[in-house]
């Protein structure tokens, strides 16, 4: 109930925060506009490295971190969004500038660079805003500045728009506070009010959670009818064999179908989904151990899971996409079937099981894909076996809380059996020879090992971060385990040690092989639409690709600057019911590296509700599976909750059916919400 | 009994799919193409209409009691316009029967802006004249005859490749591969004299279970929420929720809203919403046993699986069909079923057409006049549209009537809104001059009639017979005289007259995408000119065309929405059957066959079904509605028309069928 209530609490205030965003958005927008709070107009903002450009009037410092004027009437050109149109303000924000305010030109260019008018300029320091003619249509604008010989100016920021931009930090802050305070009140009142009207006209008939338990009527039902003709005829042991083989091959279709570039082909999209979700429907039949029951679903993680997949299926009505939200009905169906079987199992922990030795199994056999087909090239990031440097990096840490309650569980097993409880290990319950513990350990550290190999390769600096978060939170629980062994820990540092070596050498050949095999054999593969990504960038690049001529061609640059614009383009068009495709910055469609944005562009800003409310809850149910009383030590599922809400602030981590990270994200929902069960059993007294 | 049942409706199944197959690899054969995505794969064609080579050109013309045409004098010309989006053509092919004499003839080739391309010249011959074309695009062509003759056409075709088989091959080869089907399942039969049928049966009849245990289990979670409401306040919600159904169909048809994704999308949910309150208002958990284990209901859950199927695989422009059909209209099925007075929830559904009526009576008093001259079309954009709504308020009229009939006491003034109901629904139903509704009109009257033989010598019956001829003649005067006046010149008076963007009569582009002006002498007259001319084309205005059209393209999956007829024009099938099988694909044939058959066998016995209180002509008259006007109207494209609607409460009233037969009263 405790857990309930928080979770209440918390949506009040997110929900009055939301409310709060919306009214606010609308205010400096200037009017009621559910399509588009901001009403922004047309935007384009320009490139960061566009604005640090040298032209023969301007010379980019990069000490200095600004432009020095080089002669009395130094110029600058900028392209704008591609099209030819009509701009109403510019808005330039200069950080520095030598002397105090200068006077220029703006200039007006069309398709072929032929200037078409000009009006004069005054740029000060601080945010100038320069009302354009609305008339005039214009393709290139550009900047001259007029009597500076030797003058600085550094330019953090450049925006061309359509409409007047009211947002400034601190003014967005009051309007909020404001507008928070007056939603949380009115929420409050509504929610008095439909109290009142609950009680008095419906008293005891509105049982929010009956849809919930609808779903699982209907799922008992024809589960039952199909599981016992699927899982029901089964033994255990051929269960688990066939849930692991069914399991390798969903995560490697999944993989097949990101690389293949079906999640963005509209005619490919479904039928890619309808085997991910058919696989994972036959995977549930085939769990059936017992005549299924209904479980709690009232509880914050399956409540915020119904209502986060009915959100998106909603959005649909209002919006028209490209792909139609065959991801959301998927896992609204096949996911919640997944989750309903999983909870109904004797010992759920067989299934977390499974899907981790599969993700071993299917990581392996990446790793080995990677070694024949997939070469490293020389300053490019590592994308491995997907598309872009974040999936491989988001992959990595997968595999690397795999690998961590791979190692967790085998030595808490070897801690209670050295003192004489019969732990055992979690999969099979047996006791430890030498030469498992010895298997167990090569396995898992050369796991972890080629892990961390593949996140470093991706120079993805989040998914290194998240990965060292997640190692450096490990070591105290390791530390303390090993501490309360009483016999055995010498032998299993030993293995321990041993493992480390054969994993350096492991690595090291997975590094030689990754630079050398493919080309080598001539089987490098590459994938359509590959996102190449580079550290190098300006100079470092010029004189890379003077040594190696065309060897980056394709390749961009790392948008970790640019990100802050992207997330301002994409948060401007946050609207009621989301919009469809992807937001063009720069002249291209960008993804908007950040979960929260994405969403709430894509399925409207109160979806982010269920999806906040399914992240803490995954992570508080992850907590307890760690800290709990029955000491499950279930760090696989915390560790991916954590790294999930990690990734999803600098990331593209949505990728609906299309990558193992997020498949197994959502699908923890079945054992956490199992002891979400569990719990509201023992609260009720019955467990 | 069951067993023999069984067994004709699995050899029926396996001889509709034995056709249907059979014609797919005949058609595969005799064009030499496995094309799934469309069996018939010949190449473009582009079939030159019968009433474009009637009209006269310069000594051409056309003797319609000959049916020849016949070349008055020398180089006589007629102009062609190629009205299909393709302009380039390889083969022009020409069947000529009875001509009189084998003469010359040029055939001119124009562009866009009617300058000549090039010229061919050609013999013309009794048979088929095939004339290679060079290739060339063009917009239009002239036919020039040298000498006069005479002529009958039977057939003018543009086409992109040479036609390699005619009828008559094409029949053989049907025929040998049906017979070779037959012949295998002859086999089959044999081998497994029992297996198929029963698993068909058990498997079917589990399914069935299953998806109504769900919406049992679901219908009684809502009855425990809903508790007990006054069954007086239930109707009343009913019908208010069943009229708003109408409404959003009349939306959708009306204003367009069908082929834009976002509005239809949305006023679907609302639709299926509407129907799932009135399931949830009407829901009486084991109240009575609900049987859904019999053909009708096998037929009408393979049907729209198939369309989910075919919707998955291809795009439509309507969407969510089989969805909608299995989730809302199956559980307001389940939830009929469950009730103790079923027929109190048909009542209210004819109740709210009938208040739909009176409400498109005042709407097209005061804001759509009628105008002589035009077919009216009223509250719709064309008016076969709206003589297909008003027949199935026809039919909710006539029910009443046969419900109250027998009464000994009957309201006068109940009665005489009735009547006035039947009489005016009947005139705006000539003024329409559709000739498939008056048809169905016939059939529904047939129908009602029919079922009053029974009850002829009751002394009730006697007098109120009487009192509905009273009231029908004073309802005839008032629809007549002032009624008519009042449609013709109150819009006018007040000047409130609406049009919308799709009517007929502003929309009538081509002369064959609807008639729109009105034959002088009323309906009579338009079906005797029909008649008289004895041509198949011309009695069915050209749908024999569309019919063509929409057979060349059937596929295995289906299609995304209309398709272009008579060149350019996106048109629906103007036949609910062939619809069918272009939006879900062939095999939804079968299914569809099965759900009409056995609607209208459960039609039948539901009028001798002694349980059933009231309303039992209903299912009849829904069910040989939809079949009459589906023959030559489209009936099939959902969310549009309340005939549709009307149709399916029909099958969700016969869903319901009691396991030991009917009990006969």
């Amino acid at each position: 109930m405790r857990g309930r209530k928080k979770l209440h609490i918390f949506l009040f205030l997110l929900a009055g925060a939301l409310i709060g965003v919306m009214l606010t958005m609308m205010r400096l927008g200037g009017s009621v506009n559910f399509k588009g709070f901001m009403s922004a107009g047309r935007v384009y903002d320009f490139e960061p490295s566009v604005l640090q450009r040298s032209t023969k009037g301007w010379c980019y410092e990069r000490q200095n971190g600004g432009h020095r004027f080089l002669n009395d009437k130094a110029q600058i050109k900028f392209r704008l969004n591609g099209k030819k149109r009509v701009w109403s303000y510019l808005y330039i924000t200069v950080d520095e500038l030598d002397p105090v305010s200068v006077e220029g030109l703006l200039r007006y260019y069309d398709r072929k660079k032929n200037k078409v008018y000009e009006q004069p300029i005054t740029l000060t320091q601080g945010k100038n805003r320069i009302p354009m003619d609305g008339m005039v249509p214009v393709r290139w604008i550009g900047i001259a500045i007029l009597d500076a010989r030797g003058g600085f100016i550094s330019v953090s920021d450049m925006q061309i728009r359509t409409m007047p931009s009211w947002f400034t930090v601190p003014h967005f802050l009051e309007l909020f506070a404001v507008a928070f305070a007056g939603s949380l009140f009115a929420l409050f009142v509504l929610i008095l009010l439909w109290r009142v009207v609950r009680n008095r006209f419906f008293a005891g008939r509105v049982a929010p959670g009956w849809l919930l338990y609808a779903l699982q009527d209907g799922i008992r039902i024809f589960g039952d009818f199909l599981g016992r003709k699927m899982g029901g005829r089964l033994y255990p042991c051929q269960q688990e064999s066939v849930r692991k083989f069914l399991f390798s091959l969903l995560f490697v279709w999944m993989m097949i179908g990101n690389a293949a570039g079906w999640l963005t082909d509209k005619s490919m999209y479904r039928y890619h989904v309808l085997v991910c979700a058919v696989i994972l429907v036959g995977i549930s039949l085939l769990s059936w151990e017992k005549p299924l029951q209904n479980q709690f679903w009232g509880g914050p993680l399956m409540k915020s899971w119904l209502f986060l997949w009915l959100g998106m299926i909603l959005c649909d009505f209002f919006v028209k996409r490209r792909l139609e939200s065959v991801a959301g009905c998927a896992m609204l169906l096949a996911g919640s079937v997944f989750v309903y079987f999983w909870q109904n199992m004797t010992k759920p922990r067989r299934l977390l099981c499974d899907i981790m030795e599969s993700l071993e199994i299917t990581f392996f056999l990446a790793v080995l894909y990677c070694m024949a087909f997939r070469l490293k090239q020389p300053a490019v990031d590592y994308n491995g076996m997907f598309k872009s440097p974040e999936e491989l990096a988001m992959y990595a840490v997968l595999m690397e809380a795999v690998f961590l309650t791979e190692m967790d569980w085998l030595v808490c097993g070897l801690a209670a059996d050295s003192r004489g409880k019969p732990a055992g290990s979690p999969k099979t319950g047996g006791g430890f020879s030498g030469a498992r513990i010895f298997a167990s350990c090569v396995k898992n550290i050369t796991g972890g090992a080629l892990a961390l190999f593949f996140v470093l390769r991706s120079g993805h600096a989040l998914g290194i971060a998240i990965f060292a978060l997640l190692a450096i939170g490990y070591v105290p629980f390791l530390a303390a385990t090993l501490f309360r062994m009483a016999a055995g820990r010498r032998g299993l540092l030993a293995g321990m040690t041993a493992a480390a070596i054969l994993a350096y050498g492991c690595t090291g050949i997975v590094f030689v092989s990754t630079k050398y095999v493919p080309e080598i054999l001539g089987m490098d593969v590459k994938y359509k639409h590959e996102l190449l990504l580079t550290e190098l960038e300006g100079e470092q690049r010029n004189v890379y690709l003077m040594q190696f001529p065309g060897s980056l061609d394709g390749v961009r640059t790392k948008e970790i600057e640019k990100l802050p614009v992207i997330w301002r383009n994409y948060a401007r068009r946050m609207n009621l019911f989301g919009h469809g495709g992807w937001r063009k910055v720069f002249r291209r469609k960008i993804l908007p590296y950040n979960s929260y944005l994405d969403m709430a562009y894509h399925h409207g800003i109160f979806i982010l509700l269920p999806y906040l409310a399914f992240q803490i809850a995954i992570i508080a149910q992850g907590v307890k599976g760690v800290t709990g009383k029955k000491g499950r030590r279930d760090f696989c599922l915390l560790f991916l909750g954590i790294s999930y809400l990690c990734f999803a602030f600098g990331a593209n981590v949505e990728i609906s059916w299309g990558h193992p990270f997020w498949l197994c994200y959502y699908l923890a929902a079945g054992y956490l919400g199992r002891m979400e069960t569990e719990e509201n059993l023992r609260k009720e007294g019955v467990m | 009994m069951l067993k023999a049942r069984w067994s004709k409706l699995t050899i029926a199944v396996f001889l509709l799919v034995g056709l249907i197959l059979s014609g797919i690899v005949s058609v595969m054969y005799l064009t030499r193409s496995i094309n799934f995505q469309k069996f018939y794969d010949v190449g473009n064609l582009y079939d030159i209409i019968s009433d474009e080579y009637k009209t006269a050109g310069e000594n051409w013309q056309y003797n319609f009691d000959t049916k020849l045409t016949e070349i008055t004098a020398e180089n006589a010309r007629h102009f062609f316009d190629v009205k299909s989006r393709r302009k380039r053509w390889n083969y022009l092919y020409l069947e000529i029967e009875d001509l009189s004499r084998e003469v010359w003839c040029e055939i001119e080739f124009s562009d866009k802006h009617g300058n000549i391309s090039y010229v061919l010249n050609h013999r013309l011959q009794e048979g088929c004249n095939v004339i290679p074309l060079n290739g060339e695009p063009f917009h239009r062509f002239c036919f020039v005859v040298r000498e006069p003759c005479s002529f009958h056409i039977q057939g003018f075709q543009l086409r992109e490749r040479v036609r390699t088989f005619g009828w008559e091959k094409g029949l053989t080869v049907f025929g040998v591969v049906y017979s070779a089907y037959l012949l295998l399942l002859l086999i089959y039969i044999l081998i497994n004299p029992n297996k198929s049928k029963k698993s068909v049966q058990k498997g079917t009849a589990i399914w069935l279970g299953k998806v109504q245990e769900f919406y049992d289990c679901l219908a009684s979670r809502v009855v425990v929420r809903r508790g007990n409401l006054p069954a007086g306040a239930v109707s009343q919600m009913r019908r208010v929720l069943f009229l708003i159904c109408q409404m959003i169909l009349y939306f959708m048809l009306v204003f367009g809203l069908k082929w834009k994704v976002l509005p239809q999308r949305k006023l679907v949910f609302l639709l299926g919403l509407c129907l799932l309150l009135i399931a949830f208002l009407s829901a009486e958990v084991h109240a009575r046993a609900v049987n859904w284990n019999h053909p009708l209901m096998y037929a009408w859950i393979a049907l729209w699986g198939m369309s989910i199927v075919s919707e998955f695989v291809v795009g439509k422009m309507i969407q969510f069909v089989g969805v909608f059909m299995l989730v809302c209209m199956g559980f307001l099925y389940m939830a009929w079923g469950s009730m103790k007075k079923p027929d109190m929830l048909l009542k209210d559904f004819l109740v709210s057409i009938r208040w739909s009526y009176w409400m498109s009576c005042l709407f097209s008093l005061f804001f759509r006049p009628y105008v002589p001259g035009l077919r009216y079309i009223g509250i719709y954009t064309n008016p076969n549209t709206l003589a297909g709504y008003l027949v199935t308020v026809n039919i909710a009229f006539l029910i009443w009537l046969d419900d109250n009939l027998n009464k000994e006491k009957l309201k006068l003034w109940d009665l005489f809104k009735n009547m006035l109901g039947l009489v005016s629904l009947c005139g705006f139903l000539i003024m329409t001059q559709s000739i498939t509704s008056a048809v169905v009109y016939l059939v529904e009257w047939i129908i009602f009639i029919w079922k009053q033989f029974p009850n002829e010598k009751r002394a009730a019956y006697q007098v109120n017979i009487r009192k509905v001829a009273i009231s029908s003649l004073v309802a005839v005067v008032l629809t007549v005289v002032p009624g008519k006046w009042c449609l013709i010149n109150v819009p006018n008076i007040f000047n409130t007259s609406v049009s919308f963007r799709g009517d007929a009569y502003l929309t009538q582009t081509h002369p064959l995408s609807l008639v729109a002006n009105a034959a002088e002498d009323g309906l009579a007259d338009r079906v005797m000119e029909k008649m008289q001319r004895g041509d198949l084309d011309n009695l069915l205005s050209s749908r024999t065309e569309v019919w063509r059209t929409y057979i060349r393209q059937l596929n295995l999956f289906g299609h995304r929405g209309y398709l272009r007829c008579f060149g350019n024009i996106k048109m629906h099938a103007h036949n609910a059957f062939l619809q069918i099988m272009h939006y879900y694909g062939v095999f939804a044939a079968v299914p569809y066959l099965l759900m009409l058959y056995y609607s209208v066998k459960y039609g039948i016995l539901a009028i001798f079904d002694r349980k059933r209180s009231g309303a039992s002509l209903f299912f009849l008259m829904a069910a040989v509605h939809y079949i009459v006007r589906g023959f030559a109207e489209d009936m099939a494209t959902p969310y549009l028309y309340i005939g549709w609607l009307a149709y399916f409460m029909a099958v969700g009233g016969l869903a319901n069928q009691p396991e030991e037969g009917i009990v006969k009263r």
